[in-house]
């Protein structure tokens, strides 16, 4: 699994490890991120139980597994976090594990074990080290109990499965994208499908128009910087979504 | 700081996999077990509701009844003997929760193990150090939980083998008193009907539990063998002992 460093500041740094070449094929790729300042590390959507062994291999040669004090799942799915009972098991008790309130007694089928922090729906602010985190609501942008990590040092927001990308299975040595315009046919029938609200997209675009951000990391594929964050939220905000509610009516559901 | 290699990596990968095929083997010898025991309670209350009715019929039949009536207080000491076990028979379908359980921690096992070999096989720094000594900690938690898990499942096998034994028992004797209370039919004169309906009826019950208890018996002998394959291939796996000197730096300090 490679690790990538968008930034870094002091100890403050977002590590994002990508591109796991252990995984089995049938399994989709992760983006993972760390989050470390002052000595205090969290870890945004750790991955599933098939990526655990690589991620554990990679994190632990920039974190030291003491210092993971906090887990966030931006949603429900098993991609996210049903290596949860093993990252229990090798963190120090007390590791806290944020996740939206619709979801700790489901999530529990991955590990009964773990105390969760339930984040209400309109968000919630955790001090890491040195720095402020806010969990942003992303409701009905996929899952509707979902969120986003705003991380206003770095200016930075690791947005769960907005702006994922499904890439093609050939080898890929960057985590940035480079050609926008190319890069829109890996997320767009991903994002025609897995978004179904028009208005929870226009108010989810509109807050994260309203941040001040240099980059932008998804949970899948590539992640945006620069002039490609504005680019990809004015592709999101144009983009015809709920490409699944056509089946209802009898029509093929558009890819 | 030393480097330590997870010790015998391939052999381990082998054995855990060795045991993973033992539980899964386990599985149709547990379900048939259990499949057939599920009609247990529904057999011993027909049996208790069936030998109420013979001795109001035995009542009925005044001093003709007297041998019918003796015969039903057998059948109901025979009720409470199932009864009893079939609590313990409901205890067995416990053995799905703990089989499924013993999966689950050895797929955490493989991870744990794959989990080792990738810190490992990295230039190894003051944390990746650190982490191998967790990883070896967490996984000694999961070798004692499979080797109780597995110690359950021998529990639970055994247990389903008592009932079985027990089932066999009552289905003999339940047989008996059918074959007696038809001889009694024969000289009861009025209650004759009655007598011979109570008679067949149980018969029928009665080889509904021997087809029962049949087919849990063989579900039995298979889980018995495959427990037995199972415990050699796990005592490989609970010999495997940590490093000693991993423990003073972890001990207590992480959740097992």
């Amino acid at each position: 699994m490679k690790c990538y460093k968008p930034f870094a500041q002091g100890d403050h740094r977002w590590l994002v490890f990508s591109q796991d070449e252990h995984k089995p094929g049938s399994v989709v790729d992760t983006n993972q991120v760390a989050i470390t300042s002052g000595g205090h590390a969290i870890l945004l959507d750790p991955g599933g139980i098939e990526v655990f062994p690589s991620m554990i291999g990679a994190l632990v040669q920039e974190v030291d597994l003491d210092s993971v004090s906090h887990i966030f799942l931006s949603h429900q799915d098993p991609d996210v976090g049903s290596g949860l009972a093993l990252w229990r098991q090798v963190t120090l008790p007390g590791t806290m594990v944020h996740i939206s309130a619709l979801w700790p007694s489901y999530v529990a089928h991955f590990d009964s074990d773990t105390h969760f922090s339930p984040i209400p729906d309109e968000g919630a602010e955790l001090t890491l080290g040195g720095t402020a985190l806010r969990f942003l609501p992303s409701h009905y942008m996929h899952s509707p109990g979902a969120f986003a990590v705003y991380d206003p040092t770095a200016r930075a927001l690791f947005s769960g499965d907005i702006g994922a990308a499904i890439l093609p299975g050939t080898p890929i040595r960057d985590i940035w994208v480079t050609d926008f315009n190319n890069h829109v046919q890996y997320m767009d029938g991903f994002h025609r499908r897995i978004l179904a609200c028009r208005e929870a997209r226009d108010a989810w675009v509109e807050m994260v128009a309203g941040l001040t951000l240099d980059f932008i990391v998804p949970q899948h594929g590539l992640a945006f910087r620069g002039q490609d964050v504005p680019r990809f939220l004015d592709w999101l905000s144009r983009l015809e979504i709920g490409s699944g509610v056509g089946a209802y009516r009898g029509r093929t559901a558009r890819k | 700081m030393s480097k330590i290699k997870p010790a015998g990596t391939r052999r381990y990968r082998g054995v855990l996999k060795q045991v993973e095929g033992r539980i899964r083997a386990l599985f149709p010898d547990i379900n048939r077990a259990n499949r057939a025991m599920f009609r247990l309670g529904d057999l011993s209350e027909d049996l208790r509701i069936l030998s109420l009715n013979a001795e109001l019929a035995a009542g009925r039949a005044g001093p003709k009844g007297a041998a019918v009536r003796a015969l039903t207080q057998y059948t109901r000491g025979l009720v409470r003997r199932l009864a009893e076990i079939n609590t313990n028979a409901s205890g067995v379908m416990s053995l799905y929760d703990t089989t499924t359980s013993a999966l689950r921690t050895l797929r955490h096992l493989r991870q744990l193990e794959e989990a080792s070999v990738q810190v490992d096989i990295a230039d190894i720094t003051p944390s990746g150090q650190k982490a191998l000594d967790v990883l070896e900690h967490v996984r000694t938690g999961q070798l004692r939980e499979m080797a109780m898990r597995i110690a359950n499942i021998n529990d639970g096998t055994a247990r389903l083998g008592r009932v079985v034994n027990v089932v066999d028992d009552v289905v003999s004797q339940a047989a008996s008193i059918a074959t007696n209370i038809a001889a009694e039919a024969v000289t009861a004169g009025s209650h004759e009907g009655e007598f011979k309906a109570v008679s067949e009826t149980m018969t029928r019950y009665v080889e509904e539990l021997r087809v029962m208890n049949d087919q849990a018996a063989r579900g039995l002998r298979g889980a018995l063998e495959g427990c037995k394959a199972l415990t050699g291939a796990a005592s490989i796996l609970t010999r495997h002992q940590p490093n000693p000197a991993f423990q003073p730096a972890v001990q207590g300090a992480h959740a097992g």
